[in-house]
């Protein structure tokens, strides 16, 4: 999770085409972890008995962010007038201005990404603690 | 996967038919899925200990406080911030972040780089395609390294200066 924030904190910002894309495919390859992940960390971490009430719980906060997460990144975005500009002069600038604007929101999707990193390094670092050793391949 | 053929679908035979076919696949997949998933037998007892299953037992909410009580005084409040609480918090911010990039995908192709909408779906489909398989090999990964340390961490090698010239060979 640590490096699908900093892949979106490097690879989109500055965004030619070949930049644009492998920033797709490594963004796919790193976001995959969480969604496969969380299942079965939740197990581990919480015990099988409780699983379900905390996966139903778990998945219900997801949702949440997700619901704020998109509309917050519009809002940065702004409206945009889309068409074609009046003079070369004008496209470039609000191509520019675009770009700045779409910079905006790659940074604040490596910030919640690289949040939400930190928040789960937490996780195992007090799971580690409730267990009372630490282990490397936990 | 399904967006080009979607395309394909609606501009050869118009949307009410790319939609009977979507619901006719749809049906065949999951007709054998239906067949394969098993009712657990006792799961619809009555009873206290069944019916409260799914709610959250206080025992598990209080392994850290689940929602972090920021009434209390500051030393207070730091104690009870342990996993759980934490890891509401980075689910939420995870959430929010991974929507991010699936949604703009499109649109920042479209406004931004100048390909056309058609190469911007396409694009999306890459990125769900590759999504799928890394599902599965970060899992395997999960099983060599720790299965949260994989999913803190999220290992790649995709940084390299070798690889951004190996995309730049493939998209010429």
């Amino acid at each position: 999770m640590i490096l699908s924030g900093v892949s979106v904190f490097a690879l989109w910002p500055a965004a030619a085409r070949e930049q644009f894309i492998a920033f797709i495919v490594a963004y796919g390859i790193l976001a995959g972890g969480y969604n496969a992940l969380l299942p079965t960390t939740i197990a581990e971490v919480y015990g099988v008995a409780h699983y379900t009430s905390v996966n139903a719980s778990i998945y219900c906060i997801r949702g949440l962010g997700a619901l704020f997460g998109a509309p917050l990144a519009g809002v940065i975005l702004g409206s945009h007038q889309r068409g074609i500009p009046a003079t070369p002069m004008a496209s470039e600038l609000s191509a520019k201005m675009l770009q700045r604007k779409y910079n905006l929101v790659a940074f604040y999707d490596a910030a919640l990404l690289l949040a939400a990193g930190l928040a789960f390094a937490y996780v195992r670092w007090s799971d580690a603690r409730y267990r009372g050793r630490w282990s490397w391949k936990a | 996967m399904l967006s080009p053929v979607m395309r394909i679908l609606i501009s050869k035979l118009g949307i009410g038919w790319a939609l009977r076919i979507l619901g006719l696949w749809n049906l065949a997949v999951g007709i054998p899925v239906s067949f394969v998933v098993k009712k657990r037998d006792g799961m619809f007892i009555a009873g206290e200990g069944q019916r409260g299953r799914t709610r959250l037992p206080m025992s598990v909410a209080k392994r850290g406080a689940y929602i972090w009580q920021v009434g209390r005084n500051f030393c207070e409040a730091t104690a009870p911030l342990s996993d759980t609480s934490v890891q509401a918090i980075g689910a939420f911010l995870q959430a929010g972040g991974n929507v991010v990039p699936t949604y703009f995908l499109t649109t920042y192709s479209v406004a931004v780089l100048g390909y056309s909408p058609g190469t911007a779906s396409l694009l999306l489909a890459i990125s769900n395609a590759v999504n799928s398989v890394a599902r599965v090999s970060m899992g395997v990964l999960a099983d060599r390294a720790g299965r949260q340390n994989t999913m803190v961490i999220s290992v790649s090698r995709l940084r390299t200066p070798s690889n951004l010239r190996t995309q730049r060979i493939l998209c010429r």
